[in-house]
């Protein structure tokens, strides 16, 4: 009942106000019906936006998936061994965004360190560069998160369900394909459906490195909300909120049926 | 167990909300506890004086009586005397001193009077008798208003020669005698400047002493403070220095047998004691010894401040900040009067004297306009402590403007308070976006400033999503009775109403040769006249950069078309600068303004287009280079933006050397003037582009969910009135008729606005005659050629620029031509390039 009156307090309620805004002008609460929605379908700028965020979260979230499992399962292979590197691995996310953001300009300036390495004036922060560069902040800012996550599931597998594939005669691609990788669902689905909310936080690196413009490809929906607050387009930017409010609850919705149909 | 804890959980619920609740509400006070009693601000008159006259030497006379001084700042230099009992009022007075005084007196410093009727009079000027060498004299006034010599600094200066000017202009450090050749330079650290007077020229011989204050101590005593020479103690009869105080002191009074000296900057040290600015010095008014200091960094002295000893021994301090009080021997400063209560806030009042009198009155005398006004403050215990309303106004920096109309709002709004919150008070330790975020964010709460001034906010998204409240009616009755620049009212105007109008503008000007300004009347003609004229040099600094900072203004309405950037206009003027940028066979004229060593110093060039509530960038020439140039005869024309009658001086200066130089003039005030010859005023000068552009400042519009919006559209008025906009705080022009023709018609002598302008020795192609520019107060004809270019007027800069186009556009110019000039792109490809980079915003 707590939890339930603070989530609609400071979730739910906010929601649906949004949603409603809008319905309606920013100012002088004016019903426009479905003008909003059209105005940000039609807009280019929402258009490049959501693709570019879109193409993120593709790109990411699998990739996070694959290496966060590989390292944990390597973690788990060396059991005690691994300590340091599962520390090494949690560091990232203590890093504030602005600290980390000093020290990637320092890497990837026009006089960087990386270029000093490589003799060459790549433009990090520019097209073809930026779009890599914003995906391997994100992957190192949430592999140890993850990694955590995937831990926990795998000390939960029995030991004897291994033990009893390896009398069987599996080999290691059979136990991790038919043991590992079932016992893991539950926590697939939390990890996919957290590193989907954490693709959205890597908007605080994106803004920090490229600014209020950034180029093209790292121009993502924050930046878009951003700008439109600070000119009042409350009603282009609920929309867009909404917008993909929906795209997320289907995107996690689906995910759940899928998962609950492959058990 | 689980029924405890979920009721323990359902009260945790029910506390949260109603402390949520209560956040909101709006604590009611009753009546009874509202505080009374504060200062209530009068006006008082000054004495009616005409043109060429000007009012100092207020003082409060042993009769109650307030007197003040007025004087001719021309041939006769004659001295009238006015008293008034209660501001009302002023009564012309001849006492028999004055008579006297009016034969030998040039300058008139300061009066002061003693409650036994003993005064003093400081002047420049001969003996009474009429011997003597003109000098800072002291005289002594009897009670029977008889008048003598005294003997301080009968032979000159009483600490010795501080610094005083030869027969032929040139001034001499204090230890340097005057020799035979009066034009001889030294290296002395006081300033040695040769004169540009030309010897055959008649130069009158003062010795300034620079006196600060002069008062007449109930012990028949001077009390004599200086600005460079000291301060001190003087025996009138023999001349003796008796006591010494502080020589660094800013302001000097007596309170209760000690004087008091302010210390506003820098840092003193005296009988082992050091402080720094803020700090009150107190020492022994007989002896001169140091009894204690008192730090007061809490008041913000140093804007300027006056102080004034009471009866009862207590100390007064009067800035911007209010009016506070110590009392005698105590270390803590009470606030009696608040400065944003009273005109002690308005950037032109000046706080200059102190008088308290009567019970629990102040006079406060302010110097404003090169002249005196007085407000009298009487406490009213019936009247609440605070106004019962009050009106916030939001700007994103300190406007003066703003500040301004506070003073002329409040003398028809006694009973409301003018908050003005600025981007420290948004968003403490933010950027402008945060600023602009929270303020946006007080919006959709349906709260905000009553009134916005809309420099650096989205002007055109607040008129679109009716945020401002349609001020056609405060417009309407200032267009019929023809009040203000019909122009300004149209700027920010569509087919729903009027949304927002600039209080303020700034010209874009041209101003060189005859034929040049003629034949140049845009960014075409401009290059059309270079390429004809291949042995004429243009400006006088040619680099690409230079040319693109003084052009880009004038052409950025062009540079956007139908939402999208015109690629077409920006390689046009990418390319026109590059090319004009060729027709000078160098750079610079002077070289010493491409060196590094100048460079550094103005560290690159700063776009900062006003589009509302601060002075832009543009005001400020952030290159001489032209001016020297133009008015050397090296160069063609130079650009310059008028923020203010004031400004023009500098131009005028400029043109008045190209045509000869400064000239005396013996029928005026007797002095040297930089008159532009009438018949050329309209010829040496005009607007650039010629369509009409100027630069819109100090925009203001009206919240349209303001609970108070008849006390908001009011406050507007008082910003567009006459009394706000008759005063030059180099913001911009005014745009109130009237106040332009005051403007136009403004007076100041040429002893007050002497100023000049010295470039560097370390330039070869700099002859030492070409290094210096002189400019004073311009002739009333040029104002007035000046003030009907206001009348051109019509179209803003920058209008329909999206807030952040206009950031985006000063960012990418520069860049762009960058791009040409490292041969990276042609200009075709700059625009385009510039283009893409502005798209995404566009699009948005």
């Amino acid at each position: 009942m707590t939890s339930l009156t603070g989530t609609a307090l400071f979730i739910l309620f906010p929601l649906l106000d949004a949603v409603k805004r809008s319905f309606f002008t920013a100012m002088g609460g004016r019903f426009t019906g479905l003008r909003a929605y059209a105005e940000v379908f039609a807009n280019k700028a929402f258009q490049l936006a959501a693709a570019n965020t879109a193409r993120f979260t593709l790109v990411c979230i699998p990739l996070l998936f694959v290496v966060s499992l590989g390292l944990a399962l390597a973690v788990f292979a060396a059991a005690d061994k691994a300590e340091i590197v599962k520390t090494g691995l949690l560091i990232p996310m203590a890093i504030p965004a602005a600290s980390m953001i000093a020290v990637w300009r320092l890497l990837f300036a026009d006089s960087g360190i990386i270029n000093g390495i490589t003799g060459a004036a790549t433009d990090w922060f520019a097209a073809p560069y930026a779009f890599p560069v914003l995906v391997g902040t994100y992957l190192w800012k949430n592999l140890g998160y993850n990694l955590l996550l995937w831990l926990a599931g795998l000390y939960g597998i029995p030991a004897a369900r291994f033990e009893a594939a390896m009398i069987d005669g599996a080999n290691g691609f059979q136990r991790l394909l038919f043991i590992t990788l079932p016992s893991l669902r539950p926590q697939i689905f939390t990890i996919a459906a957290l590193s989907l909310v954490n693709s959205f936080k890597v908007f605080r690196e994106a803004y920090l490195l490229g600014g209020n413009y950034p180029d093209d490809n790292i121009y993502l929906l924050q930046h878009l909300w951003s700008h439109w607050f600070a000119s009042l387009d409350i009603d282009l930017l609920c929309a867009a909120a909404a917008v993909l409010a929906i795209a997320l609850f289907a995107a996690i919705g689906v995910l759940r049926v899928t998962l609950r149909e492959a058990t | 167990m689980i029924i405890y804890k979920k009721l323990i959980a359902s009260l945790l619920c029910a506390a949260t909300l109603a402390g949520l609740a209560g956040c909101g509400a709006t604590p009611q006070t009753p009546q009874e506890s509202v505080a009374m009693g504060r200062y209530i601000e009068e006006a008082w008159t000054t004495p009616e004086i005409s043109e060429r006259w000007y009012l100092s030497g207020a003082h409060l006379r042993p009769d109650g009586k307030f007197a003040v001084v007025a004087q001719m700042n021309a041939e006769p230099y004659e001295i009238k005397y006015y008293t008034t009992a209660d501001g009302t009022q002023w009564a012309e007075e001849t006492p028999p001193w004055l008579s006297t005084l009016n034969g030998v007196a040039g300058y008139f410093r300061s009066i002061d009077f003693n409650s036994k009727g003993e005064g003093l009079v400081c002047y420049l000027g001969t003996k009474l008798d009429g011997s003597g060498e003109e000098l800072d004299r002291i005289a002594m006034i009897s009670a029977d208003g008889s008048i003598t010599d005294s003997a301080i600094g009968e032979d000159g200066d009483p600490w010795d020669a501080v610094s005083h000017m030869g027969s032929d202009g040139t001034i001499y450090a204090e230890d340097i005698e005057e020799t035979e050749d009066a034009t001889e330079e030294t290296t002395s650290d006081t300033a040695i400047v040769e004169s540009a007077l030309p010897e055959e020229e008649p130069v009158p011989s003062i010795m300034p002493l620079f006196p600060r204050d002069v008062l007449m101590g109930e012990d028949g005593m001077v009390y004599l403070t200086t600005q460079f020479s000291g301060s001190g103690k003087f025996d009138p009869i023999t001349g003796e220095l008796t006591a010494s105080y502080l020589t660094e002191a800013h302001s000097f009074t007596l309170a209760g047998g000690e004087a008091v000296q302010l210390l506003t900057m820098g840092s003193a040290e005296r009988a082992g004691h050091t402080v720094d600015a803020n700090s009150l010095f107190f020492s022994d008014a007989a002896t001169g010894m140091l009894n204690r200091t008192l730090p007061s960094e809490n008041l913000q002295i140093d804007n300027g401040a006056a102080i004034a000893g009471g009866e009862d021994g207590a100390v007064y301090i009067a800035n911007k900040s209010g009016l506070s009080r110590v009392a005698p021997g105590g270390d803590t400063w009470e606030q009696i009067l608040d400065g944003n209560m009273c005109s002690l806030s308005v950037p032109s009042m000046n706080p200059y004297q102190i008088f308290p009198h009567g019970e629990d009155e102040f006079l406060l005398v302010f110097y404003t306009d090169q002249s005196l006004r007085f407000f009298n403050y009487t406490y009213s215990e019936d009247t609440p402590a605070l106004p019962d309303s009050e009106l916030t106004v939001f700007t994103m920096l300190d406007n003066r403007t703003i500040s301004q109309a506070v003073g002329a709002f409040r003398q028809q709004h006694p009973n409301t308070l003018v908050n003005i919150r600025t981007s420290r008070d948004i968003a403490e330790a933010g950027n402008g976006d945060d600023v602009r975020a929270a303020l946006n964010t007080e919006i959709l709460a349906g709260k905000g400033p009553d009134v916005f001034v809309l420099g650096d906010l989205p002007l055109d998204s607040y008129i679109e999503k009716g945020v401002l409240a349609d001020l056609s009616d405060v417009v309407d009755s200032l267009l019929e009775t023809d009040s203000i620049l019909p122009a300004v009212t149209e700027a920010y105007a569509n087919k729903n109403g009027i949304f927002a109008i600039p209080a303020r503008v700034n010209l874009p000007t041209l101003w060189g040769d005859e034929d040049a300004v003629a034949a140049v009347t845009d960014l075409d003609s401009l290059l059309a006249y270079a390429k004809s004229h291949p042995d004429e040099r243009l400006f006088g600094n040619m680099t690409p950069e230079h040319l693109l900072y003084q052009l880009a203004p004038g052409t950025l309405n062009s540079l956007l078309k139908d939402g999208a950037v015109d690629i077409a206009a920006v390689e046009k003027l990418l390319a026109t600068v590059m090319a004009l940028s060729e027709t000078a066979d160098e750079p610079h004229f002077y070289s010493y303004f491409g060196t590094e060593e100048y460079l550094s110093q103005i560290k690159g060039y700063a776009y900062t287009f006003s589009d509302g509530g601060y002075v832009a960038a543009t005001n400020t020439p952030a290159d001489p280079e032209d001016y020297f140039a133009v008015a050397n005869n090296r160069a063609a024309l130079m650009l310059q933006f008028l923020n203010g009658f004031e400004s023009v001086m500098q131009s005028n200066g400029v043109i008045n050397k190209r045509l000869g130089g400064m000239t005396w003039d013996s029928t005026g005030e007797g002095d040297w003037v930089s008159d532009v010859p009438d018949d050329m005023v309209d010829k040496v000068f005009r607007l650039f582009p010629d369509s009409g552009l100027y630069e819109p400042s100090c925009v203001v519009g009206v919240n349209a969910a303001s609970t108070q919006p008849e006390l908001a559209k009011a406050f507007i008025e008082a910003v567009l009135s006459v009394e706000t906009q008759n005063t030059d705080l180099g913001d911009g022009f005014p745009v109130n008729r009237e106040a332009i023709a005051i403007g136009a018609d403004a007076y100041q002598s040429h002893y007050t606005s002497h100023s000049y302008s010295t470039a560097t020795e370390g330039d070869p192609s700099f002859p030492a005659d070409e290094m210096r520019l002189e400019y004073a107060w311009p002739s009333k004809p040029m104002l007035q050629a000046v003030a009907d270019r206001l009348s051109e007027i019509k179209t803003p800069m920058m209008q329909g620029y999206p807030l952040p186009i206009k950031y985006a556009m000063q960012e990418c110019l520069p860049l762009a031509l960058d791009k040409i000039i490292n041969g990276e792109s042609t200009a075709g490809e700059a625009a385009a390039w510039l283009a893409g980079e502005l798209s995404l915003a566009l699009e948005e």
